[in-house]
């Protein structure tokens, strides 16, 4: 099988298989192979869910959501296409649906976390600049800048085309460039 | 160039796309206006600090993500369709082959009426052959339990793992 070993009796995937054939082998069942995606993919995932959301207990809550949604979608991952920009695309979607269930209901611990301490470092700026921008912007800078996905890839999960993301985030990083030079001492 | 018209291309500039005209003018006037350099600087610095943004470090997901995903293995209503599926089949293969000839003698008239109403030719009811029913019955609850036993089991190895 590629990208699994054999261990004690078990097929267990080895550390170096791709996120492609860890897939497949989830996709039949083999939740080692699924545990190993989550184990791939939990910082950047945790990460992205964090700046997004930048409160810790929502964005653990966000990272376990779409690896749920991910066991959930297997079924329908294609193994012969890249697994990461279909796997973005699917976090992207939960991000955008976690942020508008939020928005219904919205958290108090989101407020205590906007006020928490560091309020003036350079980091903090942008993270408030960030928190200002609509979540559909901040999901395509984070996705390309912080998540580190190429142009193509981001535009395929948010459904838009190259230009128009190029546009979007154009616009985005200029309202966070004048948010930052405010708010220099 | 304005002040405006420089900040509005910043990104354009930073991203090495703007046309060699606007982007000698625009380097004119960042040498002549502070406030625009700074724009600038900020706009240069910014892919990089978005990339380098921190985050809180987690406890590992796995377990808290495969309990809830575990007992999810197949969908509950699917289980029921199979289930149902096979009770049915069951029944009608225990009417064919029970030996109770009034219960299959009532299904064969059943089923003949049915053959007889789709027919064409109103006065030659269609024979339906009970062997057949047995043996097209028989092949499908075979198919739908080894789905079902597929399922099943699939889903205890992922309560055992």
């Amino acid at each position: 099988m590629s990208g699994a070993a054999v261990l004690r009796g078990r097929v267990a995937p080895a550390a170096d298989a791709s996120s492609e054939a860890l897939a497949r082998v989830a996709t039949g069942g083999d939740d080692s192979a699924f545990e190993a995606l989550i184990r791939r993919f939990q910082r950047r995932v945790h990460g992205f869910a964090y700046q997004h959301l930048r409160d810790p207990d929502e964005a653990q809550d966000l990272a376990q959501e779409i690896f749920v949604r991910l066991y959930r979608a297997l079924d329908r991952y294609d193994s012969q296409r890249p697994f990461e920009p279909w796997f973005w695309k699917l976090a992207a979607n939960v991000a955008l649906n976690y942020v508008r269930k939020r928005v219904d209901s919205p958290s108090p611990l989101c407020g205590e976390a906007r006020g928490g301490a560091g309020i003036g470092s350079e980091s903090e700026n942008l993270r408030e600049a960030l928190a200002e921008l609509d979540p559909a912007n901040r999901l395509a800078l984070l996705l390309h800048y912080y998540s580190g996905l190429s142009l193509e890839e981001v535009a395929a999960a948010l459904r838009i085309g190259v230009p128009a993301l190029k546009s979007r985030l154009h616009r985005s990083r200029a309202a966070l460039r004048r948010a930052l030079v405010e708010a220099a001492p | 160039m304005t002040c405006r018209d420089a900040r509005r291309r910043l990104e354009v500039f930073v991203d090495g796309v703007l046309d060699p005209g606007t982007e000698r003018a625009l380097r004119l006037h960042l040498v002549e206006c502070s406030e625009c350099a700074a724009h600038q600087r900020a706009a240069a610095t910014l892919p990089a600090r978005l990339h380098a943004l921190s985050t809180p470090t987690i406890p590992d997901l796995t377990q808290a993500v495969m309990s809830r995903v575990s007992g999810r293995a197949a969908r509950p209503e699917l289980m029921w369709a199979l289930a149902t599926l096979e009770l049915v089949l069951g029944c009608l293969l225990l009417v064919e082959l029970s030996g109770f000839a009034g219960l299959a003698g009532a299904a064969r008239s059943v089923l003949r009426d049915a053959g007889w109403l789709l027919s064409s030719n109103a006065s030659t009811p269609v024979p339906v052959p009970g062997d057949l029913i047995v043996f097209l019955a028989l092949v499908a609850l075979i198919g739908c339990s080894g789905a079902h036993l597929a399922l099943l089991s699939r889903g205890a190895r992922r309560r055992l793992s």
